[in-house]
């Protein structure tokens, strides 16, 4: 997430405790983007995502709504929320054993020219490295990295020091540089 | 021993992250740190590989849509955006996402099928209705020919008639003057 996105969303909610629940909305907006990313990339069902999603957008706003003067609402709830969200469906997705469906369903389209074929792998080999990832791993790359979420952000998300969530970056990066190159190397 | 070097790689790695999220360029990073060149580098690399993904991602705007209109449903504070609609509207115009291709398969392909399908939906009956507006324009103006033949040929009987009679009437003067003559 920009820096300037960052600073509307302290400005909406800083409108929205004073009363002003007009800004909901646009709270809302603000955070779908990042969040989409998110529940996407850590659980890579499209159709789940998009339904888990709905889950955590709903769930923010009612512990906002629950908490006295909306002490919870700071920058970094939504996202606390959308991670015990995944993290809740990982669990239950293992109790019921279903076999994990991945982004490969995405990568059965027959029709596609070259670039298209290339891009598709290399998503897909990311998704792949990425799941050998911790959760915690993967949620400082995916912050960092496609969220565009600063370490000390990160830090604050995860409830640790930004040098912590520094170094899941690192160990995160480097872990994701090795298995994509393992992965070349054995398709070449 | 292995452990260490991973450790001292890592933490390295972790220094180079803070300089580039201070804003030091990977030129002066990799200067601080010459030993791990490549390692930087690469890992850089990965980084940016990583970003690119960013953009793979189709976040569709109905989906935000359903979110809002069942927080409306939910809670009293969530409004509708109305330019959303709009936003929604254009997305499903001139957006095609990689992301959006891939879980679609070959949903383009289908769309071309469609929209062809849909073109001649439209051609089939202009071509139809143009024949038969040709027919009946041909038939009609294929009448009014024979009619301006009939009455062509009206007149002409008609004038053909009265030369008749007056060329008979002439010949009756005639045969009147004759007589009275005699």
């Amino acid at each position: 997430m920009a820096q300037d996105d960052l600073e509307k969303i302290k400005e909406l909610f800083g409108k929205a405790k004073k009363g002003d629940k007009e800004y909901f909305s646009e709270i809302c907006e603000v955070y779908f983007k990042p969040l989409h990313r998110y529940v996407y990339l850590r659980i890579g069902n499209k159709a789940e995502s998009d339904e888990l999603l709905q889950d955590i957008f709903i769930k923010a706003f009612d512990s906002v709504e629950n908490s006295p003067q909306c002490d919870s609402l700071t920058v970094f709830h939504f996202y606390d929320v959308a991670r015990k969200s995944v993290m809740d469906w990982k669990r239950k997705r293992k109790r019921v054993a279903l076999s994990d469906e991945s982004m490969e369903n995405y990568s059965d389209g027959k029709a596609g020219n070259t670039d298209e074929i290339s891009d598709r792998e290399e998503f897909n080999n990311f998704r792949e490295a990425m799941k050998e990832l911790s959760d915690e791993q993967q949620d400082a790359i995916i912050f960092k990295f496609i969220d565009g979420l600063s370490s000390e952000d990160i830090g604050s998300i995860l409830d640790m020091s930004a040098r912590s969530a520094l170094r899941l970056e690192a160990q995160g990066l480097i872990f994701i540089r090795d298995n994509l190159k393992m992965r070349y190397e054995r398709q070449c | 021993m292995n452990g260490n070097v991973d450790q001292k790689k890592i933490s390295v790695i972790e220094d180079a992250l803070k300089l580039k999220d201070e804003g030091r360029r990977l030129s002066s990073i990799v200067e601080k740190f010459p030993d791990y060149e490549s390692e930087i580098r690469e890992v850089f690399g990965t980084a940016a590989f990583i970003m690119e993904n960013e953009d793979r991602i189709f976040a569709p705007k109905n989906i935000l849509k359903t979110i809002l209109s069942k927080m409306a449903d939910n809670m009293s504070h969530a409004k509708a955006i109305p330019r959303l609609n709009k936003e929604i509207a254009e997305e499903s115009k001139n957006s095609f996402p990689i992301m959006e291709a891939f879980e679609e398969g070959d949903a383009s392909l289908e769309s071309e099928n469609s929209l062809m399908f849909r073109k001649w939906k439209i051609i089939i009956p202009v071509i139809i209705l143009a024949i038969i507006t040709g027919i009946i324009l041909l038939r009609s103006g294929s009448r009014v020919k024979s009619e301006i033949i009939d009455k062509n040929i009206e007149t002409a009987q008609k004038q053909g008639g009265l030369n008749s009679v007056s060329n008979s009437s002439a010949n009756h003067i005639s045969s009147r003057a004759k007589e009275d003559n005699n």
